[in-house]
């Protein structure tokens, strides 16, 4: 089945409060790795929660690869689009890793065979078959990410949608979720305050600004409009800040002859 | 602190092998609530038939490969709240039941003693249950014997969130004691505002859970989970079942240890 992902005006907003979602509309493609960046507050967390029916919106629709959302279509729904949460411990709520992966395909109705053959696959997809018997509560942040997003890998969903995958986490974990994210080849739609999540991972780059899309591009297209990323008080990532600034520091004509001693060291070393 | 250790340590304990580990949870449910019923049944001044009923959890947790020493620690911990209920008997309830030297001991004070030790046998009965299944199997027992689905996931999900509820309350405590500068006593509101506080804190969370568990399809009921337990009712449950259910009624009926003693 193709699994694009299309917004239809998305119009929402919590009760007794301001519109939280102002006229959202995009498509996502079969395949692609989207990114949605926006400061706090921009909406992007109430987003992620319309698309998979978690909250209705007050105008507008969502379409997952041919199905409108409704009441009707929800369960199905559900079931090709995994969303994995922002905080672990309110996506963990079995009293061990296995029960808590096996959660999602138990209420599919699924055999046990099938059951334990998915919580086997998924876990050892992100690398944590090894805590399966643990308490979720007892687990790092790194792995805990691991488990939720194994937790909705067992449901063999379409799309994942990822709401800050990487908050949180020391540095070494975020790069195990990085290369784990690589890895897939689920359409994604990943939305963080992560430059360099962006920058590694999504081709594409959707900004939100106070409930409305201030710009829909290619990643590095959106990364060179500063003008842009100032209005959304979103920066550059930190690798492209940091070659701006390199370049700042050391002349042209120096950093040729900076890349001349470097290429002359570097054949000495051969030599030696 | 050691109440939650003791929550770790029950899901702990049923994840390990043990013959106990091996009836349908069903049967467990049944036979711990004929347990609680013939036990808080019993008139209140038998306490040495009361003392019988100390052999279920006993026989129990040794069948379930528990340690009786540490439940027996972690189930004292209710000994004060039962204290407190039965407190205004020794004042109420003065009629004289035997001596002890020159002490009289009244009516009041072994309902007193009757009372800490139901309440400490409950929690036991309930450990020993929890502790051979897990808490998800044994909600789910008491859902599949007809529990309605709604109050079976609240049971489960209250058990299960007790320890973020905690967590939480302990952190407050942390960011209030690092901005107190050693002062002890604080006046009533500040209490009432912490509670209120991790109340709203309580509720954001369960909403947040509440869209965790529908993500993965959770709608009322709670799903079949069974990894490692055979969720089919066999022979052997109805032979314990019954014969559990047996004993405790006959100690309940027979006045037993007037009899023994």
């Amino acid at each position: 089945m193709h699994h694009y992902l299309q917004l239809y005006d998305l119009h929402f907003a919590y009760k007794g409060g301001d519109d939280v979602l102002r006229g959202i509309s995009f498509r996502i493609e079969h395949g692609q790795h989207v990114a949605l960046a926006g400061a706090n507050g921009a909406g992007k967390s109430t987003l992620l929660l319309h698309i998979n029916g978690l909250l209705q919106p007050t105008r507008g629709s969502i379409d997952v690869g041919g199905i409108l959302l409704t009441d009707k279509t929800e369960a199905i729904i559900r079931q090709s689009v995994g969303m994995v949460f922002q905080d672990s411990d309110n996506q963990l709520f079995m009293p061990s890793v296995e029960e808590d992966v096996a959660f999602g395909p138990a209420a599919m109705g699924l055999t046990r065979e099938e059951v334990t053959r998915r919580v086997e696959k998924s876990l050892s997809e992100v690398d944590a078959l090894h805590l399966r018997e643990r308490e979720p509560h007892s687990l790092s942040g790194g792995e805990k990410k691991r488990v939720a997003i194994a937790t909705v890998l067992a449901m063999t969903p379409s799309i994942l949608v990822l709401d800050e995958p990487t908050v949180g986490l020391d540095p070494r974990s975020r790069r195990q979720i990085i290369a784990l994210l690589r890895q897939f080849r689920h359409t994604m739609l990943i939305a963080t305050h992560d430059m360099d999540l962006i920058d590694e991972l999504c081709e594409r780059t959707i900004v939100l600004n106070r409930g409305k899309v201030a710009a829909d591009a290619p990643t590095a297209e959106v990364f060179s409009n500063m003008t842009l990323l100032d209005e959304c008080e979103l920066e550059q990532p930190s690798s492209m800040r940091f070659m701006k600034s390199s370049t700042q520091i050391i002349p042209p004509l120096d950093r040729a002859q900076h890349t001349d001693s470097n290429a002359n060291a570097h054949g000495r070393l051969e030599e030696a | 602190m050691q109440a939650l250790y003791a929550l770790d340590e029950v899901e702990r304990t049923a994840r390990r092998r043990s013959s106990l580990k091996q009836i349908d949870a069903r049967a467990k449910a049944i036979v711990t609530i004929v347990f609680l019923c013939t036990m808080l049944s019993m008139p209140i001044d038998r306490l040495s038939e009361l003392m019988l009923f100390t052999i279920y959890p006993l026989l129990a947790a040794r069948m379930g490969g528990m340690n009786y020493a540490a439940m027996v620690r972690n189930s004292l911990l209710v000994a004060p709240f039962a204290a407190l209920i039965a407190l205004p008997n020794i004042f109420y309830d003065r009629v004289p039941m035997f001596l002890v030297g020159e002490l009289v001991i009244t009516r009041g004070w072994i309902s007193l003693v009757s009372i800490i030790l139901r309440g400490v046998l409950s929690v036991q009965a309930v450990m020993v249950w929890i502790g051979s299944t897990g808490t998800y199997q044994s909600v789910r027992a008491l859902q599949r014997l007809g529990m309605p689905s709604l109050f079976a996931s609240q049971i489960f999900l209250t058990m299960r969130y007790i320890r973020l509820i905690i967590d939480q309350a302990l952190q407050m405590r942390r960011a209030r004691d690092a901005r107190s500068f050693g002062r002890q006593s604080y006046p009533l509101r500040l209490w009432a505002m912490l509670v209120g506080e991790l109340l709203l804190r309580s509720v954001k969370r369960g909403e947040a859970i509440g869209y965790a568990m529908a993500a993965r399809g959770f709608e009322s009921s709670m799903p079949a989970i069974a990894l490692h337990y055979q969720d089919r009712w066999q022979r052997r449950d109805t032979l314990y079942t019954i014969l559990c259910s047996t004993t405790l009624i006959l100690i309940r009926i027979l006045h037993l240890s007037e009899r023994i003693f």
